[in-house]
């Protein structure tokens, strides 16, 4: 070929090769018909959660990750349901229960007739009477620990409200009890839940199940520490899963009491089916699985279908941008938490803020408005600069005890010059050093606190910003920090703020010591109707920003985000998370 | 010999036992492991406090829990020991278990990653060491370093949306408009004519028909709805593999009259396999790794056996190559039922069959071939970022290496005698170019083992990375410990492997 002809053979080449590329697309076919043609509703919604579930019992102090609680909203009946909101809905399908004396507190439980564990076992006396050997503490185990204390047999995450109510009064199969209470308590309505099956507990410890469990309930009546050893030995480990879930231990030994069940896990991943068994409204989609997958990784995990739901631990703005480069395919629903950012200060003897006209100033001088501008409010617009302690805004009392709190409002916005009058009236020597601790692994707080010393160092403190790794530890010991900022995940429970305020309480390392506030609380969490609780609080608040016990900064916001197939998921800020409706989801394909 | 691994034997038993004193003691102090109770506020907080206390021997100071854990570890290494279990991590769980099921799965992940590293390093080295300084060396040697430099990460999270996501939503609906086709086929034709190189001619007609092939290929399987419903039949493994047995024959025997009946037992070797794969068609559908096994051993055999059959005077060489012919072809089969597969796992995946994160698809419930290829599309993403990273070391140095050789003395004196180019570079070249990256090799399985780190937290791997990631973000350092151990008794073996090979592989060393 010579060159002449060649180039003519590339011309025509190229020229029938943009005469091709000018004409439309190649391939695209329809699709496959598929195998469920006439449904409309995809039967699995996945969720995608950052951690395994570590256990089927999550009321043992081991089994602390929130993510058995996601799990447990769906397969684990109880008496109440904690909305959004913070208020409690008794959920009549499990079972009903009423207040029948004030003195003594007295609630009378009656689990629905129809009620029965997904291996069809009634839920009755049994189950009621376990939950409370459990969880009351009143099991001894007759061991000496190394640091003199004796430890209960069973290994409770927690006895509170429990620990109040006398040994439950019954016979084996009985469909109801009644809690009779040593003293108030004052989160008495949300005490029914973390119901174990006792059957279960029995047949691996030995006993008979026969009669309804009544071996069992016999021995925790009589007392028999021997054979209630072995029953607290499997109660504490026997329905641990391994570590990252590689499989479910025998499926038998974890039968629900919720509209679902488990049905398998691999790879850190639990399914569970919808429960047969299940008495009340039927849960509207087949299957639900729970997939774990790095926090990072859900908003393209989302992207790609591989989750349809989620509910970061820690929103961030990042995340929120991310969500919202994916328009319309994924839906977003946002919120402040239960957990709330705050300033602590070190108000005890010798500390630098024993003055209050100093911790006054300090107030006048945090920028909150700002804080609440730059970390907050790139999450969820709606943000606020929070002005109570003990309720949120996410719950429903929030407004009506601030308006009875005239003191929460006094440090809304930065005054410098009333900053510097404050100071010079409590004699302090200026520049006033303060050590200003966080938690070193925290750029937010970093940041934070950077802005604060911008606005406070103008007002004559010099704030000393200092990394900590180790926060908590230094805060439990007086004079090495002066203010601290951190955040309190809140429960949202009445009682369980109080060992924050009073005197000497566990986690009030700011020394702070109010006769006041020591008496209202006493009387707060003896409270019998909720409602009684409000302005025993309100005074309290008063009383705490009167005297200036911290600075609250801001509620932490938070958000669930969804595939737009997906009808049903709504934020909660409460410990339940976002699953706590995942029963009325649906997917359409 | 003996005395030799002893020595380092007792050397690294030592080296690993300050190394993990180091590690157990820096990651003790690098946070409070009562952190998260601490901060929580709800109740039982003193009992969670208590209990991590007791699981963590927290009341115990650190030189003192480091003796623990030893004390936790001698056990597993006593023969008969009971209560192995490593320690325990912060939720008061044995640790073994963990680190068993752990260990297998980041395996899976790191020598799927390593071998195929290797293999497109060499390859990839040889050829642009035999094109030195030319258009294609240059090229590669951009991409490699480009890789050298990429922070995983970040590859990562470009892997995701690019050959994850933006490929699931192509494979949805597969169409290329004509353009894009070109574009594709001039690339292709490109690529080509660099890599085979040579005169202006020879380059021109290998770019145009390269890139007509390419064109033509991905026109027929866009038209046919391939993608949706990929296929590659007998027809399809026949074809193939007797392309395969050619190029084998060619590269390790050579056209020669004197080897002809190399080639022709490969040729058969094929044709027989492909024969074997057909008559064990019924058996597919019910495969399991056992029967699996066995067909794979059955096309081998018959591989190998043409080669004996047909072989001749060379007939060694002929049932080697027989048997590599057998292993292609069992690699088409499990292919070619892998891609039947394709259907069923879109659908389950709800037409997003290439996931971002994750080991496997939950309630898959599929055949043996269907659960692979959901396993292997799993993979797919960790592996290729895994890979890019160690690739492009494996090719500078087996380049570097093949130089080195190409240049010494004897490879002068072996083309002075007239041997021809493929015997010359395939037997005199290649294998001594291999040696020092045996060493490389062993370095570098004990390095990706501890680099798995941040690909198996990005891909959502439940593996050893996690294991340590999660253990030093919770200040939990059992598990952390379980990891370290294991990485660092990897690197001293591997390290005393390499030795052990380099004197295997090359006489002039002896080990003493």
């Amino acid at each position: 070929m010579t060159t002449r002809r060649k180039s003519v053979a590339v011309a025509a080449f190229a020229a029938s090769a943009f005469v091709l590329a000018s004409c439309g697309t190649a391939g695209g076919g329809g699709d496959e018909p598929t195998d469920e043609a006439s449904a409309n509703l995809a039967d699995t919604i996945t969720i995608g959660i950052e951690q395994t579930p570590d256990a089927y019992n999550a009321n043992t102090a081991d089994a602390n990750s929130v993510y058995n609680t996601y799990v447990d909203n769906v397969t684990q009946g109880s008496f109440v349901q904690v909305l959004p909101d913070g208020t409690v809905e008794h959920d009549e399908e499990f079972g009903t229960f009423e207040k029948t004396s004030d003195d003594p507190l007295t609630v009378k439980y009656t689990f629905n007739d129809k009620a029965v564990w997904s291996d069809g076992t009634p839920i009755d006396f049994d189950d009621a009477l376990l939950t409370w050997a459990a969880l009351s503490g009143t099991h001894p185990s007759g061991e000496k620990a190394e640091d003199g204390s004796e430890p209960d047999l069973f290994n409770a995450a927690s006895t509170n409200g429990w620990a109040e109510v006398e040994m439950l009064q019954g016979n084996a199969g009985d469909k109801s009890f009644t809690m009779v209470f040593k003293q108030p308590y004052a989160d008495w309505e949300v005490l029914g839940s973390g119901f174990m099956p006792a059957h279960i507990a029995a047949e691996q410890a030995g006993l008979s199940t026969d009669d309804n469990g009544a071996e069992l309930v016999k021995a925790i009546q009589d007392n028999d520490t021997a054979k209630l050893k072995k029953v607290a030995d499997f109660w504490n480990t026997g329905w641990a899963y391994e570590a990252d879930l590689p499989s479910l231990p025998d499926i038998a030994l974890l039968p629900a009491s919720g509209p679902y069940k488990y049905d398998n896990a691999s790879n850190g991943t639990l399914t569970v089916v919808k429960n047969d068994k299940w008495w009340g409204t039927p849960a509207k989609t087949e299957k639900l699985v729970f997939k774990t997958v790095n926090a990072e990784e859900m908003v393209q995990a989302l992207q790609n279908g591989e989750i349809d739901q989620f509910d970061p631990s820690n929103a961030t703005a990042d995340m929120v941008s991310q969500l919202e480069g994916l328009g319309d395919a994924v839906k977003v629903e946002k919120g402040e938490s239960l957990s709330f950012s705050h300033v602590d200060l070190d108000t005890g003897k010798g500390g630098k803020f024993e003055d209050q006209r100093v911790r006054q100033a300090f107030a006048k001088c945090i920028p909150r408005e700002d804080l609440v501008d730059k970390f907050a409010k790139p999450v969820f617009d709606g943000a606020q600069v929070l002005r109570l302690h003990e309720y949120l805004p996410a719950q429903a009392e929030y407004e009506d005890v601030l308006s009875q709190v005239p003191s929460a409002k006094l440090y809304d916005a930065v005054d410098i010059d009333g900053a510097k009058a404050l100071l010079k009236e409590a004699g302090v020597k200026t520049p006033y050093d303060i050590t200003f601790r966080f938690a070193g692994q925290s750029q937010l707080r970093a940041d934070q606190v950077a802005l604060i010393k911008a606005s406070c160092d103008q007002a004559g403190f010099n704030i000393k910003s200092t990394p900590d790794n180790d926060v908590f530890t230094t805060l439990t010991h007086p004079g090495e920090w002066d203010a601290a900022v951190f955040g309190w995940a809140g429960s949202g429970l009445i009682a369980s703020g109080q060992s924050i305020y009073v005197s000497k309480g566990a986690q009030n390392y700011g020394r702070y010591s109010n006769a006041k506030v020591d008496e209202l609380w006493d009387q707060i969490v003896q409270v019998t109707d909720p409602a009684d609780a409000v302005p025993l609080k309100a005074q309290m608040e008063e009383q705490l920003w009167s005297d200036l016990y911290n600075i609250t900064l801001y509620a932490n916001p938070g958000l669930t985000a969804f595939s737009s197939k997906v009808t049903g998921p709504a934020y909660n800020p409460t410990q339940y998370g976002g699953t706590w409706n995942a029963m009325e989801w649906t997917k359409s394909l | 010999m003996l005395v030799f691994v002893a020595r380092r034997l007792v050397v690294s038993f030592f080296i690993v036992l300050a190394s993990t004193a180091l590690m157990y003691v820096l990651v003790a102090l690098s946070g409070n492991p009562l952190q998260r109770l601490l901060e929580y506020n709800g109740p039982g907080r003193a009992e969670r406090i208590a209990a991590r206390t007791r699981a963590l021997n927290l009341d115990v100071p650190v030189p003192g829990r480091y003796v623990l854990w030893l004390q936790d570890v001698g056990r597993c290494i006593v023969p008969g020991g009971d209560d192995c279990t490593m320690g325990l991590d912060a939720q008061s769980r044995p640790v073994l278990p963990q680190l068993q099921s752990a260990i297998g799965s980041t395996l899976r992940l790191v020598i799927a990653a390593t071998v195929l590293a290797l293999l497109l390093g060499v390859i990839t080295g040889i050829v642009t060491a035999l094109r030195q300084y030319s258009t294609f060396d240059y090229g590669v040697t951009l991409i490699a370093f480009l890789c050298f430099s990429l922070p995983l990460f970040w590859v990562s999270t470009l892997l995701k949306q690019y050959v994850a996501i933006d490929l699931n939503s192509w494979l949805a609906n597969p169409e290329m408009t004509y353009a894009a086709l070109l574009g594709v086929a001039l690339i292709a034709g490109l690529i080509w004519a660099v890599v085979i190189g040579g005169e202006r001619r020879t380059r021109l007609i290998v770019f145009g028909v390269s890139a007509v092939a390419t064109f033509t290929t991905l026109f027929v399987l866009l038209t046919t709805n391939w993608f949706r419903r990929p296929t590659m039949g007998l027809l399809g493994i026949l074809l193939i593999g007797l392309v395969m047995a050619f190029l084998w024959a060619a590269l390790f025997a050579g056209l020669r009259p004197r080897t002809r009946r190399v080639l022709y037992s490969a040729l058969a070797a094929a044709a027989a396999g492909t024969v074997v794969v057909a008559l064990a068609g019924p058996l597919m559908r019910s495969m399991t790794w056992w029967s699996f096994i066995a067909v794979s051993l059955v096309i081998i055999g018959v591989g190998v056996a043409a080669g004996l059959v047909g072989g001749g005077h060379v007939k060694r060489l002929a049932a080697q190559i027989g048997g590599l012919v057998g292993v292609t072809v069992v690699v088409l089969m499990a292919i070619d039922q892998m891609l039947g597969a394709y259907p069923y796992v879109y659908r389950r995946t709800g037409g997003r069959p290439i996931p971002t994160t994750g080991s496997e698809t939950p309630n898959l419930d599929g055949n043996f071939w269907q659960t692979n290829l959901d396993l292997a599309l799993h993979l797919l993403l960790p592996t290729l970022a895994i890979m890019l990273i160690s690739f492009a070391s494996y090719t500078r140095y087996t380049r570097a290496s093949m130089l080195d050789v190409l240049n010494q003395d004897y490879v002068r004196t072996a083309r002075a005698k007239g041997l021809n180019e493929r015997t010359v570079i395939v037997r005199h070249s290649f294998r001594n170019a291999l040696i020092p990256l045996a060493t490389l090799v062993a370095f570098d399985f004990a390095g990706v083992l501890g680099g798995a780190v941040v690909t198996e937290t990005v891909f959502g791997w439940s593996g050893m990375g996690l294991m340590f990631q999660r253990g030093l973000t919770n200040v939990d350092p059992n598990p952390v410990m379980a990891f370290f151990l294991v990485t660092a008794v990897a690197t001293v073996v591997f390290n005393m492997i390499a030795d052990i090979a380099y004197a295997y592989l090359d006489p002039r060393i002896r080990l003493s």
